[in-house]
């Protein structure tokens, strides 16, 4: 995994050239684990959607190694970027868990024929890596949704990518999955990944993460989106202003 | 893995056999010898010399068509249902069908009124028809799923379009000859018996085509499967693989209907009954067995419709339909479970 950036610079993102929100800087590393936060309807999805390329922006850039993300292919940025959205709606059944961690190795796999022997390491190692080897020969229809969460994200591993970006992963969980999903996201982190995941999770959260992006309409009225660490965290109780909440000390 | 290459095999076998059963029966029953002697080249006895040409020039032929145009309507089911992922999607019921009638009607109209009845401008002329409604329709209904997400509602608008499509086939017959009205009813009725040698070719030209090209693309199926958005994440042209499945479904539902008529419910119908045997929604699983079941399907109907051993024939839309037809209301009634599967 080489070492990539993800720097957001100026981002202004709408619908029908109505601002939503803009981001006036940000960005994601290898190794980073980054929470994204904000009340229902701030952007936190129209953001992903915009950084993984599913959403023009208005204006401002995103550059992926000082080239921006709209001048790679949609293959080339396949390799870099790996997605994972909510739940568990539009996926189709029949599939086994197997063929649906393959479907990762796509960016890769220009042909047509079976999995080379190099895939299906990847396939098996990603697998593995998240403990759920025992589902390969599952039906997708009959897991459990913190199981069907792991099987996407093995998937996001198969894809091989320096990022994964996540929007609500933990959404539809229980305590004890959401728990274990995180852990293993930061896990995935310290190996060298760049993380960003959106949550409402903020208990869950800020104990664990130590960076995050936080819509914010506090500011001078505009809804920005911010990068910001503990310390700005406590010290501008954006925590308390944006969501009513409260992280201790 | 290794289930579905039995299914694969057993398909194989069943389809051989079918092919055997529509060479050997119907209004003259053919014996297995006679059908090896006219094969090996032997001398058949005169007062049986009759069956060489019937099987050349009719049972042959008809087999044929049967299997391609079974195969043909299967692969453009499966193909609409994943571009769809709406398990109710297949040319007949979204009127793709009727699209290729419509253009089909206006040749047979307006041709035999122009007298160029016969031959290959005319065997063009009509293919070409079917293909431009059958695109036409198609590109409609892509453009609409967009906004009808939901299985019924699509299923609703495509049954609508046919109806469009069939009143102005109407209107259109309303001023055509007594001759053009006639070849169009019986065409309607939809038969594997009437087309010709040069329609056969063309037809196994697109038609093998379109199965060669789908079987190339069975990994971005499956990962079309998952939804446009993920499917962008991963790599995939999505507007590029769609556009692909537009001109496969609507060349071989055009070519298919152009020749055999429109034939209801084949291509719906056939997707599930292979996903039950294959018990998989893997495409590079489920292809083999869509296209081998496409034409045993096909080839059952036609023997069917054929009454073996009596003197009348059924319409082959009559025995699609009372097999077809069954299937839709199952999938609706199994409507909760299916959407787990899409």
């Amino acid at each position: 995994m080489s070492n990539s950036v993800l720097e957001i610079s100026n981002l202004s993102v709408g619908f029908a050239k109505k601002e939503l929100f803009n981001v006036p800087k940000a960005c994601i590393k290898n190794g980073d684990f980054i929470a994204l936060l904000g009340v229902n309807g701030s952007g936190k999805s129209t953001l992903i959607r915009t950084i993984l390329g599913l959403h023009k922006p208005l204006s401002g850039e995103i550059k992926l190694n000082a080239k921006r993300i709209s001048d790679y292919s949609i293959l080339e940025r396949a390799q870099y970027l790996a997605a994972q959205f909510t739940g568990k709606q539009g996926i189709p059944g029949g599939f086994e868990v197997k063929t649906l961690i393959s479907t990762g190795r796509h960016p890769y796999d220009l042909g047509f024929g079976k999995l080379s022997l190099h895939d299906e390491q990847i396939i098996t190692g990603s697998a593995e890596s998240l403990g759920i080897l025992e589902l390969l020969d599952r039906k997708v229809e009959n897991l459990s949704d913190g199981e069907f969460q792991k099987v996407m994200l093995a998937r996001a591993l198969a894809q091989d990518t320096p990022f994964i970006i996540l929007d609500e992963p933990f959404s539809f969980l229980d305590y004890p999955a959401k728990k274990a999903l995180m852990a293993q996201l930061k896990s995935l982190a310290q190996s060298g990944k760049g993380i960003l995941f959106s949550t409402h999770d903020l208990e869950m959260v800020v104990p664990e993460t130590n960076r995050f992006w936080i819509f914010d309409k506090s500011y001078d009225k505009q809804h920005v989106m911010r990068e910001m660490d503990h310390v700005e965290i406590y010290k501008t109780g954006i925590l308390k202003k944006a969501f009513n909440f409260d992280p201790g000390l | 893995m290794r289930s579905s290459r039995f299914v694969s095999i057993l398909l194989f076998c069943l389809v051989s056999l079918l092919f055997v059963l529509e060479i050997i029966f119907g209004s003259v029953d053919i014996s297995l010898g006679e059908l090896k002697d006219v094969l090996v080249g032997n001398q058949l006895p005169d007062q049986r010399k009759f069956v060489k040409d019937i099987i050349f020039e009719s049972r042959f032929p008809r087999a044929l068509t049967a299997l391609l145009a079974g195969s043909g309507l299967a692969l453009c089911g499966l193909l609409m249902q994943s571009l769809f992922r709406n398990p109710l999607a297949g040319p007949s019921v979204l009127g793709i069908s009727s699209g290729a009638s419509l253009g089909v009607s206006l040749v047979i109209a307006g041709g035999i009124g122009f007298g160029f009845s016969n031959g290959w401008l005319n065997q063009l002329s009509i293919s070409f028809a079917a293909m431009i409604g059958a695109f036409a329709v198609m590109a409609g209904i892509i453009a609409v799923s967009v906004k009808l997400r939901d299985h019924i509602s699509l299923l609703i608008f495509g049954l609508m379009i046919g109806y469009l499509c069939s009143a102005m086939v109407t209107i259109v017959e309303f001023g055509a000859s007594k001759e053009a009205i006639r070849t169009f009813v019986f065409w309607g009725m939809g038969s594997f018996a009437a087309a010709t040698f040069s329609q056969i070719l063309l037809m196994a030209i697109i038609v093998i085509a379109g199965i060669l090209i789908s079987l190339v693309l069975c990994n971005k199926l499956n990962v079309m499967l998952l939804g446009e958005d993920y499917a962008k994440t991963m790599g995939l042209h999505f507007s590029q693989l769609r556009l692909i499945i537009l001109l496969i479904t609507g060349a071989c539902t055009g070519i298919i209907t152009a020749f055999c008529g429109p034939i209801a419910f084949l291509g719906l119908a056939v997707p599930h009954l292979a996903r039950g045997l294959v018990k998989s929604g893997d495409h590079k699983l489920l292809m083999p067995a869509v296209l081998l079941s496409g034409a045993a399907v096909a080839m059952l109907c036609d023997l069917i419709s054929r009454l073996p051993g009596s003197d009348y024939s059924l319409p082959l839309n009559a025995v699609t339909s009372l097999i077809g037809a069954p299937i839709v209301i199952a999938i609706i009634f199994k409507n909760a479970r299916m959407k787990s599967w899409f």
